[in-house]
């Protein structure tokens, strides 16, 4: 009841006409950034952050979730229409929806995952609503260990499910935590790692490292990999599902719905997880499994919805605990940072009218996406063919300008120009980004957190494991260290046993 | 790429080398616990052990488990120098020359880079980045620009003349 009063606040705040246009000005920026090869959330949050100062945070974190939540649709647009996924948690899409697209059912495809996306984008949110007071009251207990071992668990997780190599990961995220200790010691004042310049003292902004690693390094590669867009010939017609694909569609709307909120509330496994999940447990569960990759609307249906419903669940860890769980959402808290708020449950206390409005604009975003993108695909369509030469200068341009901004500081665009080549080769290389704007965000906090439990405990380093929730906490994280060992292990042992 | 695999090994070893030193330099102890050269140093061992680890796995591992080249095209790797080498001249010019016009110089050095071969749509681009960055940044939202040569032609704060 308390969260139902506590909503209709909300909503008299994200209602309101500036509010509205963030909203619709971010669904329609994250559905444009979704759809487009190689541009993700992360990039444009990150890029278009800078547009929002001089804003009020709730307008700009309207703004921020309308993007979040607008490149989960969008990114379907080009995984259907060009078997590119627009956004790596559209990937599953291009299996079935391409296919799809072939036999002439774009319309079909894309209609079915709009309406996925609404349906289970909204009912995330309920879920977020339902979750979070009743988290919010759990996380009030926790004290500075609490708090330590659970971003250690983030940290370690995000690694640990980061895909690819896990020893990649980790590396990244030491990097990241040690770009985070650049400048000067909060508590005693001592330069660290500022290599002799003045303007390394206030340490590295993570803007500049999400810009550089998402925005221009992405770019970069871009430039290497020349792409060029082909669409299938094909009108959009058709784009209300039938009765049929309804029959076969609300099953897997139903489980992605469910899968992907659990997924999007755990650390390090985002849309992308939640989309493979929901694809794998679709074609496990149907009775014709050879449908799948040869246009089963069931492999749109799914993984759409499972990719939209892990928003509202992202949202749960980084509203009720300050602590995000993916690069997205790092940029988002670091962004609030920059805001002067503190994300975390005392949120919910002091800045209600700040999480309500944007729990209810999270509602109103997705019904602006829903009539987006039944109504106005073809438009995305032909914005999706900008070409690249008018594009990929403007996003330098936007992030440049944009990360100067910030601190109104040409130093911090020569360490963007550092950042940017550091994105380009751990693109080459296959380092995730994620992790390391995970932990250049995160890392001051996991310091101050582990300073505050060893002054409680008068430097004893009993303090973590004696208390129980925090050393359940660290007992995941080390799950999370071991396991790509173990796994490492199995797997060599299988490939000696295969191999005699 | 085997190679290049342990060229970055072997750097980020040589980086947490440097790193590890720099910070035990730096108080590790205080009253209660750590003080401020604690994590960095601790960080640096990390980052030293995962990255002997690449080394040694990227040295031990046949070379037909990693991609055959760094660079699969010779004209990618020329195309990502170009971005870069204009990115570089624009910063550099940045101060002097100020911020819109060394971004519409870097527009017009990539554009070409992503395909487009219109000189008169390379110029027009040009020439709206340089009022764009202007116009938006500089007088919408108020941002102090570096003006450069432009400063009293195009002033950031008081009426346009």
């Amino acid at each position: 009841m308390e969260a139902l009063q506590q909503l209709m606040m909300g909503f008299s705040i994200a209602i309101t006409p500036l509010n509205l246009l963030y909203c619709l000005l971010g669904t329609i920026a994250g559905t444009i950034i979704g759809a487009l090869p190689g541009i993700g959330p992360s990039a444009g949050i990150s890029i278009l952050l800078p547009l929002t100062f001089g804003i009020n945070p709730t307008s700009a974190m309207i703004l921020m979730a309308g993007i979040y939540c607008g490149a989960m649709y969008g990114g379907t647009i080009t995984s259907v229409l060009i078997n590119l996924p627009g956004e790596a948690s559209s990937v599953m899409t291009t299996l079935d929806g391409y296919q799809m697209a072939l036999q002439g059912r774009a319309g079909t495809a894309l209609g079915i995952a709009a309406f996925g996306s609404f349906i289970a984008g909204t009912a995330s949110v309920i879920l977020l609503m339902l979750v979070a007071v009743p988290l919010v009251k759990v996380a009030l207990s926790f004290g500075p260990p609490e708090y330590f071992a659970l971003m250690l668990m983030g940290l370690t997780t995000i690694a640990g499910l980061a895909g690819g190599s896990a020893l990649k990961a980790f590396l990244v995220t030491f990097l990241g935590l040690l770009v985070s200790t650049s400048g000067m010691d909060a508590l005693s004042g001592h330069p660290r790692l500022t290599f002799d310049f003045t303007e390394l003292l206030d340490g590295i902004n993570f803007l500049v490292v999400a810009v550089g690693l998402f925005g221009i390094g992405e770019v970069l590669y871009s430039a290497e990999k020349t792409l060029k867009l082909q669409f299938v010939t094909t009108t959009i017609r058709n784009v209300w599902p039938s009765r049929e694909d309804w029959r076969l569609s609300w099953k897997p709307i139903t489980r992605g719905t469910f899968l992907g909120f659990i997924v999007g509330v755990l650390p390090g496994a985002g849309g992308t997880i939640a989309s493979f999940l929901s694809y794998a447990t679709e074609k496990k569960l149907s009775p014709h499994p050879e449908r799948f990759g040869k246009g089963a609307i069931e492999g749109v249906a799914g993984p759409e919805s499972a990719n939209n419903s892990s928003t509202g669940g992202a949202m749960v860890p980084l509203l009720t605990l300050g602590i995000p769980g993916s690069g997205t959402t790092a940029i988002m808290l670091g962004a609030l940072m920059m805001f002067g708020l503190q994300p975390g449950p005392l949120l919910f206390q002091k800045n209600p009218d700040f999480v309500w409005g944007v729990i209810a604009s999270m509602y109103i975003g997705n019904v602006m996406l829903l009539i987006m993108n039944i109504g106005c695909i073809p438009l995305f369509v032909k914005i999706l063919k900008i070409p690249n030469a008018l594009l990929m200068p403007l996003i330098i341009v936007f992030s440049t300008v944009g990360v100067y901004a910030v601190d109104n500081s040409l130093f911090d665009v020569g360490l963007l120009f550092v950042f940017s080549i550091v994105g380009y080769l751990m693109r080459k290389f296959d380092l995730p980004p994620a992790p390391l704007v995970l932990s250049v965000v995160l890392g001051p906090m996991v310091e101050r957190a582990m300073r505050q439990s060893l002054t409680m405990s008068l430097g004893s380093y009993d303090i973590f494991y004696t208390r129980p929730i925090s050393a359940g906490l660290l007992l995941v994280a080390l799950a999370m260290v071991v396991w790509p060992l173990i796994d490492w292990l199995r797997q060599r042992r299988r490939n000696g046993a295969s191999g005699s | 790429m085997k190679r290049a695999e342990q060229v970055l090994g072997l750097v980020l070893l040589l980086f947490a080398v440097y790193i590890g030193y720099e910070s035990s330099l730096i108080e590790a102890g205080a009253e209660f616990g750590m003080g401020p050269g604690f994590m960095p140093f601790w960080l640096s061992v990390g980052l030293g052990i995962t990255s002997a680890i690449l080394l040694v796995r990227a040295s031990v591992l046949p070379a037909g488990r990693f991609e055959p080249a760094f660079y699969p095209e010779k004209t990618g790797a020329l195309r990502v120098t170009l971005v870069l080498a204009g990115y570089f001249l624009a910063i550099v010019l940045m101060k002097p020359l100020g911020m819109p016009i060394s971004l519409a110089i870097l527009t017009a050095v990539t554009m070409p880079v992503f395909g487009s071969r219109s000189w008169k749509a390379i110029t027009f681009t040009a020439v709206l980045t340089l009022f764009g960055v202007y116009l938006v940044f500089g007088r919408w939202l108020g941002v102090p620009l570096p003006m450069g040569i432009l400063e009293t032609v195009l002033p950031v704060y008081g009426p346009i003349y």
